[in-house]
């Protein structure tokens, strides 16, 4: 008990203090996330919109494929991303594997089927009226994917959000494709595991903090839309 | 006068169970046919047929004009998210102030009385001023088959006069009106089809 209160009180020392490892840690795992985010929102978006409005062969097939992928632990998915991006992988002449950039590829493997599924989930249980009444007034495909995605809002937003808390906590991918080096591709989740097995236990629980502030942050913002979407 | 279509031994099947079923029907340009019948006997079905987005039927349906402008009115018309002159114009793609369409929306806002409505937000909208501003949306992009699937309901008598006096001045489209009951006396029908 004593040891998790002093790790409480010195790992606020260091917050207090901004202690370069913690802050380098938090900043890439910031952006990292966000930008991971960003792409994989802009693919699973238009991919979750498609699989909804669109019927072809196979479709059903790749929903699951989808939404199977959600529950890939992310051990696995840094594995292949670690085979994509070695040197002898598909985009080794990429040259990111323990790079940064190379967390955000992984962290978007992990992203995209979450969004892909939990937009198709929200445009096809829409109501049947948006689309018939943007089909009969013969506006362009683009304005009726805009009006979809705009009626669906909230629960895309909240498809964004819940990819970006996953990727944001996650560790199997940034320790796999990041390598986990010292200011360059460390993140909060592999700081904390990483200084917790030095017994650097205070500044594992500064980041931990960090990690749980946002973690908290993001699922008021998910609870608060929730609760605007009933409204 | 040109026929706008017709219509011979039309059965829909939901499930295997006839759910509409039409010996036949036709319309010309500019006709005004209501379609009256008692719940389940298909008249929103039959709208939906011939709006095309009910796609299960056996029988023929045939169109004289090769490209059918179809303005389609919900039984429960949805409102998208925004105000009132988002949803009237929400057709329209000449969106410049002067456009024809634009101006076509005016006149039709101020012509079924909700002009003053031009700002409001869907949400807040009572159930006949929302059918009245579906009906706008409707009717602004200027369709040649117009189906209305009882666009009287939640009218008191001054919305059901405006309705009324706006698809009279309508006379290059064919105009389909479901009620399940009576139509309005201001109503001039050409066809009454009881199914």
């Amino acid at each position: 008990m004593e040891m998790i209160w002093n790790g409480m009180t010195d790992g606020l020392k260091l917050l207090i203090d901004g202690d370069p490892l913690v802050l380098d840690a938090a900043w890439r795992s910031i952006w990292v996330s966000v930008t991971a985010v960003f792409i994989a929102s802009i693919l699973g978006i238009s991919i979750g919109t498609y699989l909804a409005r669109h019927k072809f062969r196979g479709r059903r097939a790749v929903v699951i494929f989808f939404r199977g992928s959600m529950g890939v632990p992310t051990v696995l998915i840094g594995l292949i991303g670690y085979a994509l991006l070695s040197r002898n992988g598909m985009l080794g002449d990429l040259d990111l594997l323990f790079t940064s950039w190379g967390i955000v590829f992984g962290e978007c493997l992990l992203a995209i089927p979450i969004i892909v599924s939990l937009t198709h989930g929200s445009i096809s249980n829409m109501d049947y009226r948006i689309s018939e009444t943007a089909m009969l007034l013969r506006v362009s495909r683009w304005h009726r994917w805009m009006t979809y995605l705009n009626e669906c809002r909230l629960a895309v937003t909240l498809a964004v959000l819940t990819a970006f808390a996953r990727c944001f906590t996650e560790l199997g991918i940034a320790v796999m494709v990041g390598g986990n080096l010292k200011m360059k591709t460390r993140t909060l989740s592999t700081s904390t595991a990483l200084e917790t097995a030095k017994g650097d236990f205070s500044r594992a629980v500064a980041m931990s903090f960090i990690l749980l502030a946002i973690a908290i942050l993001v699922t008021i913002v998910i609870g608060l839309l929730n609760r605007e979407d009933k409204d | 006068m040109s026929t706008m279509f017709s219509i011979e031994n039309l059965v829909v099947n939901k499930n295997r169970n006839p759910i509409c079923t039409l010996d036949s029907a036709s319309a010309s340009v500019s006709e005004v046919i209501g379609i009256t019948g008692a719940n389940g006997s298909g008249k929103s079905t039959l709208l939906r047929v011939l709006a095309g987005i009910e796609t299960g039927f056996t029988g023929n349906i045939s169109f004289q004009q090769h490209d059918v402008q179809i303005g389609y009115l919900h039984q429960r018309p949805y409102l998208f998210r925004g105000t009132v002159f988002a949803n009237v114009t929400y057709g329209i793609k000449d969106r410049t102030i002067d456009s024809p369409e634009m101006q076509r929306a005016d006149w039709l806002m101020s012509e079924l009385g909700i002009s003053d409505l031009r700002d409001r937000i869907c949400d807040s909208l009572s159930g006949g001023e929302a059918r009245r501003v579906a009906l706008a949306r409707t009717l602004v992009v200027n369709p040649t088959l117009i189906l209305l699937d009882e666009p009287f309901s939640d009218l008191d008598s001054v919305g059901i006069d405006a309705v009324c006096k706006t698809l009279a001045t309508i006379t290059t489209a064919t105009i389909v009106i479901v009620q399940p009951n009576s139509f309005p006396a201001e109503l001039q029908l050409d066809q009454l089809i009881k199914l």
